[in-house]
């Protein structure tokens, strides 16, 4: 059954989606942690990561779970966590799928 | 000291490529983003700065977010403001920064942003049909316009065709210009899933400050109908007004009906109406007569913004002739009024055919009259020679 709606996941959505994997995050953990894990290949614009937040809260991805003053903090669903193993799969085959040619 | 300065935003509102555009080049004169009401927007007088502007599309509640600007800050982004409660300003000193590093979520956000300001539009259309559903008596095609043109002072000071006038042009000007900006929306749009940049609509903005300029005093006369401000009763006691009495004598017995002899000075006006007094004073009639058959007074006034209107006006009423009143005399200047008008009426007799009974109805007079830019109207029916009160009916003047 597929964790989300309507296509693949861009490589940004793919990363924020993974950050939340580790437990639940603020919009600053996630910058933070898409840098480190990409060693900032992967460039977050702020404006990408605010809609994404909204984004994937509206596919119900992710869901807030508290307000703490100046920080929100949100955590992945089953929904999401579908979604990003659904994106993982795809990505392996991909992968597989240009080795194989390359062999 | 903080010195604020003002503009008119030259694009449309959601002309996100121009905003941000003029925005930096406003910030490379000095001036900082502020916030942004209507047509205008404020700057902060500052050391000029070039930068990189970002509107953020408000995508929740319409209100500073801290944890937005956080992240933003984070990376050497500042918050400026709110623009129109449409998008959040954030500036940056590294001219090549991005926002947006992902098409599919700038898609996104645009597509978000163009539902919200779909939806908002409805609600435009919506404060379009109630503000011209007020003033529909002043539609064009519910004008007598023969009577505007032989009475235009009369017809225009109604209350209703300037205000549906203006709200008509003014909201031709905003649907025009909220229209073009969804339009703009989406070319926008288009043009970010194609990877273009694409230019903003220098000029647009023009339709929504000339829309807002006519919308305005629509919508302070609005407020003020349907507030105490449009129509300020007061008690005829001490008001200074001539009354059926000061004619007819202390003890001419006046009618008990409050809507026949008023007790109080009926007295409104809004922005686009002139300001009015009205009151009636009519006798006490028997069983057998009817209001018509006593001595009675009528005044009607209008303060105009122009004198020039108000002359126009005394040309007007000296062109009606009511109940057989005669013609008009004009009479030199005098007691402080500019303006003497007195149109005599003869008692006239008449016989029905058939029964051969006889009515008489009672002779009087019209006053016109004019002092600055405030004209008074009287029709009196009654026995009294109405020239003899010529100084009651200036002081009347006195006390407006």
């Amino acid at each position: 059954m597929p964790g989300r709606d309507k296509g693949g996941l861009t490589e940004p959505m793919y990363y924020v989606l993974m950050s939340f994997l580790h437990g639940e995050m603020c919009g600053i953990e996630i910058t933070d942690f898409v840098s480190q894990k990409t060693a900032g290949r992967v460039r977050m614009g702020r404006g990408t990561l605010y809609t994404l937040l909204a984004k994937f809260q509206e596919e119900k991805l992710i869901e807030e779970t508290q307000v703490d003053g100046r920080k929100r903090t949100y955590r992945i669903t089953q929904k999401g966590r579908e979604a990003f193993r659904e994106e993982l799969e795809r990505l392996k085959s991909c992968v597989l799928d240009g080795e194989e040619e390359l062999m | 000291m903080k010195h604020t300065s003002v503009r008119v935003i030259p694009f449309g509102g959601f002309d996100i490529p121009g905003l941000e555009s003029w925005l930096g080049e406003c910030s490379a004169k000095g001036l900082r983003f502020t916030e942004a009401m209507g047509p205008m927007a404020f700057f902060e007088r500052t050391a000029p700065h070039p930068v990189q502007v970002h509107l953020e599309p408000i995508q929740g509640p319409v209100e500073e977010n801290q944890e937005l600007n956080d992240i933003y800050e984070q990376s050497g982004w500042q918050y400026w403001g709110m623009f129109r409660g449409s998008f959040f300003v954030y500036a940056s000193p590294d001219l090549e920064a991005q926002a947006y590093t992902d098409p599919e979520s700038l898609d996104y956000a645009l597509k978000k942003f163009f539902r919200q300001k779909l939806a908002d539009g409805l609600l435009l259309l919506l404060a379009n049909f109630l503000l011209l559903g007020l003033y529909w008596q002043g539609a064009p095609w519910e004008i007598d316009w023969q009577w505007l043109r032989y009475f235009p002072v009369e017809s225009l000071s109604n209350g209703t065709i300037i205000p549906f006038l203006l709200a008509a042009l003014g909201f031709l000007f905003l649907d025009l210009s909220y229209l073009l900006g969804l339009i703009h929306l989406l070319c926008y749009r288009k043009a970010v899933t194609h990877g273009v940049r694409p230019r903003g609509h220098r000029g647009m903005g023009w339709l929504l400050a000339v829309g807002v300029l006519l919308l305005l005093p629509v919508c302070i006369n609005t407020l003020q109908i349907f507030s105490t401000l449009g129509y300020r009763p007061y008690d005829l006691e001490g008001s200074g007004f001539v009354t059926i009495n000061d004619l007819e004598g202390a003890d001419f017995p006046i009618s008990p009906w409050r809507t026949l002899s008023m007790d109080y000075i009926s007295h409104g006006g809004t922005l686009l109406k002139p300001e009015y007094w009205n009151f009636r004073q009519y006798g006490a009639y028997g069983q057998h007569e009817t209001p018509n058959d006593v001595p009675h007074l009528e005044l009607s006034i209008a303060r105009y913004p122009l004198e020039i209107l108000a002359e126009m006006r005394v040309d007007e009423w000296s062109r009606q002739y009511i109940n057989g009143s005669g013609d008009y005399q004009i009479l030199d200047a005098a007691y402080g009024l500019d303006e003497i008008r007195y149109a005599p009426r003869e008692k006239q007799i008449h016989t029905n055919e058939l029964t051969g009974e006889t009515h008489t109805f009672l002779p009087g007079g019209i006053f016109v009259l004019r002092r600055g830019s405030t004209v008074l109207f009287a029709d009196y029916y009654g026995e009294q020679n109405l020239l003899e009160y010529l100084p009651r009916f200036a002081a009347t003047f006195d006390a407006l």
